[in-house]
């Protein structure tokens, strides 16, 4: 007789293994786009989760971050994560690509929604934050529940792509806290939205952007944010690393190199960051990069 | 520190394609104490029934006065306490001023004293006492707060509606246990002031008895230590509750007190707890899952203070072994039985009185017929007032030619008392 059983349809569940999941790959290699996830140095579990596929000229990226206060957060970013980026995989090229984005969150709630957990510690329903960004050869579309961040950069613009669903963002909208003061304050960690049983009702952000020039996109969780916050700070970041190395600029040793800049600063949280390389159709650069794989 | 354990008694197995789920929960409450700090805060109130019929006998009021002073002499120091008197009115007899006040030799003295000289005259409109409790109640929030209700009559100077609104604002706020005296209160009346406000109800047949019943009544309330106690059911998705009832000390559905607790769970106000254990039967039902298959299909515990303090599992499986789901489990036959009893008992009464003796019977032969299962020989002695029992095991009886009222309300009265036992010859 089973005495562990599912808090939502009371099916017994089966014994789980605690540590690190078996066989995730921890870093992805895509051509135009890599990325990698790393547990970081406080953390004794990785609760991120990553997904980055190309296919042709379309790239798609899914990041999610296991809500540390509710059971089962790494099961949550590892599904949100692999049903998301399935769909978004899957749906066409030629399709309305915000119709694609809201489909794939919703697939990605349902598959949450799907995890067997068990009420323990005080512990919500599993849940995680989502961001997805999808690269169709024209432009990129990006989807956002929480606070993982999406930010472009160009030779000329740095810009960041979404608004944190988060305690610090309602604060400084508010007018209450200045964004410094906010993220310094001991709820700037908390999010207002999720996937999950419990999650806030709500459409979530999607925002469609045409790239003028070729760039970069890359996608990350705050424990790389937290220690690069501002756009023109984060493309700095990223200037510096190109420029650190003569042949570290493809997408993943970039991405690498961000994750190395969160150890450095502490490494707090699990840090997720993906890059994807974009060639804006008719840039001038476009030839040159792709077959050098390096800006100029 | 009070101790409560939770215990789940049931035949989990169910058979292909089964869907119903029954159990019992015994709840069991030990070393009963007020938590550090001092004893726990009590709030008491004795309501009187002062009409005009409280004279016929006499020895009413008289016998009245006596156990209000028998449940003030059981008042333990500190606590607050205050006298009602009642007629179409209702007025505070002790201390007076909106207040309770705090017991000891002095104002004890002093309430007996008072209700020592209390003269009856005019209607009744129970209603009116149960307001005036509510307001003397709502100075002492954080108290166990309880009343014992006294009455000899109908509520004739108030309409059940008006009744009803009182009941409802007053729901929550204290327990009332109800005593009637004499054969000219209604049953019915009384069962539903003590079952909304968590309280019980019974019938004291001669006013001689009344002084011992109040002061067991208020021992017993002086025994409560734990406050506004909830049981906490969990049901999977999917699932629906059938019911949820309590079934020892009284019978009592508590299905519509349910208040939702979250998606999956709801609580069920029980009042407050001093050492005692109570059992309530659950009726659950979930979707069939395979042979062979198991799972969770309700969960309770025991909450208190927002604190979980015990919990038990409610488990369902699903075999094609026959001796395995065709076994009843004996905690869960009781339960059912003494429902099916305060029912079938109930009903026979009312068809005694409406002089339909057809339906008297065959309601009060089945009656017998539980009594007889469930073992219960006070249950048969009570039928026995207004049946003869040719041959309870089949459910022979006839009714008697000549039946008391005071038998029949005790009957009815008694119909919702259950004594915890398992089946004879188990």
């Amino acid at each position: 007789v089973s005495d562990r059983f599912c808090e939502a349809c009371g099916a017994p569940l089966a014994p789980v293994a605690d540590g690190e999941s078996v066989g995730e790959r921890r870093e992805i290699d895509a051509g135009f786009a890599g990325g990698l996830t790393n547990t970081g140095l406080v953390k004794s579990r990785n609760q991120d989760a990553l997904y980055l596929q190309v296919e042709g000229d379309v790239a798609v990226t899914v990041v999610c971050d296991g809500v540390s206060s509710s059971a089962g957060a790494d099961a949550a970013a590892r599904v949100a994560c692999a049903a998301a980026g399935r769909s978004l995989s899957a749906s066409a090229a030629t399709g309305n690509p915000e119709q694609a984005m809201r489909a794939a969150i919703a697939v990605a709630q349902r598959a949450v929604l799907g995890i067997p957990w068990e009420r323990s510690g005080g512990l919500a329903a599993p849940s995680c934050t989502f961001i997805a960004a999808r690269w169709d050869g024209k432009e990129v579309t990006v989807g956002s529940l929480g606070d993982s961040r999406a930010y472009w950069i160009d030779e000329e613009v740095a810009l960041r792509l979404t608004d944190d669903d988060s305690w610090v963002r309602e604060q400084v909208d508010a007018g209450a806290m200045s964004e410094v003061e906010a993220e310094a304050h001991p709820n700037a960690h908390q999010i207002t939205r999720w996937l999950g049983a419990d999650a806030p009702p709500g459409p979530p952000d999607i925002t469609t952007f045409a790239p003028q020039r070729s760039g970069r996109l890359v996608v990350c969780t705050d424990g790389l944010w937290n220690y690069v916050s501002g756009a023109d700070a984060f493309a700095s970041l990223v200037r510096a690393v190109e420029d650190a190395s003569s042949d570290a600029t493809a997408p993943l040793p970039v991405a690498r190199a961000l994750v190395d800049h969160a150890l450095a600063n502490g490494g707090h949280d699990n840090i997720t960051v993906a890059v994807i390389d974009i060639a804006a159709p008719g840039d001038a650069h476009r030839d040159e990069r792709t077959t050098e794989g390096k800006r100029t | 520190m009070t101790n409560f354990s939770a215990e789940t008694y049931q035949n989990s197995f169910l058979p292909v394609g089964g869907t119903e789920v029954n159990a019992v929960v015994r709840i069991s409450a030990s070393n009963a104490q007020a938590p550090p700090g001092g004893a726990a805060p009590a709030a008491e109130l004795i309501l009187i029934d002062v009409s005009g019929s409280m004279h016929y006998p006499r020895s009413k009021i008289r016998e009245a006065r006596a156990a209000a002073a028998a449940a003030i002499d059981c008042i333990r120091d500190g606590a607050y306490f205050g006298i009602v008197a009642g007629n179409t009115e209702a007025s505070e007899v002790f201390p007076g001023n909106g207040e309770l006040a705090a017991a000891s030799d002095a104002t004890r003295r002093e309430a007996k004293r008072r209700v020592d000289a209390l003269k009856a005259g005019g209607g009744t409109a129970i209603g009116q006492w149960l307001q005036c409790a509510d307001r003397l109640f709502a100075a002492h929030a954080g108290a166990i707060r309880h009343a014992i209700l006294l009455t000899d009559g109908q509520n004739a100077d108030e309409t059940p509606e008006e009744l009803d609104a009182t009941l409802s604002a007053c729901a929550g706020n204290f327990q009332c246990d109800c005593r009637g005296v004499g054969a000219d209160w209604q049953v019915s009346e009384l069962r539903e002031i003590s079952s909304t406000l968590m309280g019980d109800v019974a019938l004291i047949r001669e006013p001689e008895q009344m002084a011992d019943d109040f002061a067991a009544l208020m021992q017993r309330a002086m025994g409560r230590a734990v406050n506004d106690v909830a049981l906490r059911l969990w049901t999977p998705q999917g699932a629906t509750i059938r019911f949820v009832k309590q079934v020892t000390p009284d019978t009592e559905d508590l299905s519509d007190r349910r208040v939702a607790a979250g998606n999956l769970e709801g609580d069920y106000a029980t009042g407050a707890w001093g050492d005692e254990s109570r059992d309530y039967h659950v009726c659950i039902e979930v979707p069939a899952r395979d042979v062979g298959e198991q799972m969770l299909a309700g969960r309770v515990k025991l909450v208190v203070d927002r604190e979980v303090l015990s919990e038990t599992k409610i488990l369902a499986e699903w075999t094609e072994d026959e001796r395995l789901s065709t076994v009843l489990n004996p905690q869960v036959v009781q339960a059912s039985g003494y429902h099916d009893y305060a029912q079938v008992a109930q009903e026979g009464v009312s068809a005694l009185r409406d002089g339909d003796l057809d339906t008297a019977t065959t309601k009060l032969a089945k009656a017998a017929q539980l009594a007889h299962a469930l073992g219960d020989q006070d249950k048969l002695r009570e039928l026995g007032l207004v049946v003869d029992i040719v041959d309870a095991a089949t459910g022979q009886v006839r009714p008697k030619s000549k039946i008391d009222e005071l038998d029949m309300m005790e009957v009815d009265a008694g119909s919702t008392k259950t004594v915890r036992r398992t089946r004879p010859g188990s």
